[in-house]
């Protein structure tokens, strides 16, 4: 089970309101390479991890991902927060609006909803971790994108902080592909 | 909260096959890390230097706070941060005893970090409202709304 903690896992306090950035920093939510599809990957695979140590670093990271879930949606609503109608429709979020009025949704960064297809299992231990280690390279290479997308202070330094966590976890993750395929154990 | 964090069933006999094997040998634990303090390696969301990638010129950024508030939950964080970054790398070398004793202290501080800030500005788990007459899990902001650098 899980616990809330009712704390960011890093403090975010966005003052100025951009619209644009909202709409592309939204894809770490529900895009194919965001946090969310990273809690989802490996909460799904640990089951069939071979060892504690894959059982107990998947559940970890999906857990520190779900945290990061709730960071770049506070930074969304944030970055969208009194924005009028006007200014909505300026930045392309009218359809946004349309659905969602001013509510969070998971998307990417042209409007496309989360789907679970972005995330695989295929019972190979090895074959996941491969996934695992692509994924946290993929969020690393876009949160440097949105890094360039923006100058504001507020925004970049928790971008920069969880691009770290994507280093860290890719290294872990590694580190536990590079153990399994030294001991002699076939893929179950 | 990670204060009920346990290792001991990496040290217990496996059932399972796969274990057995894995616990007859240990990967080689990467002993005397340079590792940040909690305050460095938060800021820098990295609390192992060797693993460190600046991004261009981008330079962590230095978190001041400006209030008590701020102050008492930027300990929690930062330590929070030191014990969960040692857990990470337990995960995958239990039997590194050095980082054991580090992951101790680092959660034994953020345990009473923890337990600074909630006495002042309310609880962060539900947890922490035991033996409290009034409900005050609603009566705080919530972590989207805080102001706190």
């Amino acid at each position: 089970m899980w616990k809330y903690e009712k704390r960011l896992q890093y403090p975010i306090s966005i003052k100025k309101k951009d619209l644009r950035m909202a709409k592309y920093l939204v894809t770490q939510y529900g895009g194919s390479n965001g946090e969310m599809a990273a809690a989802l990957r490996y909460l799904n695979q640990r089951y069939t991890m071979p060892d504690n140590r894959g059982k107990a670093l998947l559940t970890d990271i999906a857990t520190e991902e779900l945290a990061h879930i709730e960071m770049i949606s506070t930074m969304v609503y944030q970055l969208m927060k009194n924005a009028t109608i006007d200014e909505l429709e300026k930045a392309g979020l009218a359809s946004h609006y349309a659905e969602h009025n001013r509510s969070l949704y998971p998307t990417d960064a042209n409007g496309v909803p989360f789907t679970i297809t972005y995330v695989a299992t295929t019972g190979d231990y090895l074959a996941d971790l491969s996934e695992d280690m692509a994924a946290e390279q993929k969020a690393r290479a876009v949160y440097e994108n949105l890094i360039d997308l923006t100058e504001d202070p507020d925004v970049i330094g928790p971008l920069l902080w969880l691009r770290q966590r994507e280093i860290v976890h890719f290294q872990r993750f590694k580190e536990l592909y590079d153990y399994y395929s030294q001991t002699k154990i076939q893929p179950r | 909260m990670n204060n009920n964090f346990s290792f001991d069933q990496y040290d217990r006999p496996q059932m399972d096959i796969f274990s057995q094997t894995f616990l007859n040998s240990n990967p080689t634990p990467t002993l005397n890390q340079p590792l940040k303090e909690p305050y460095e390696g938060f800021i820098r969301g990295n609390l192992f230097d060797h693993l460190y990638r600046q991004y261009q010129n981008y330079r962590p950024t230095k978190l001041v706070p400006n209030n008590e508030q701020a102050e008492l939950l930027l300990n929690v964080d930062q330590l929070s941060f030191a014990a969960h970054e040692i857990n990470l790398y337990l995960d995958v070398y239990p039997n590194d005893t050095q980082m054991i004793a580090l992951f101790n202290h680092y959660q034994q501080m953020a345990n009473e970090a923890t337990k600074a800030y909630e006495k002042k500005y309310g609880p962060l788990t539900v947890n922490a409202l035991s033996n409290r007459d009034q409900f005050s899990w609603e009566a705080y902001a919530w972590p989207w709304e805080m102001e706190e650098n």
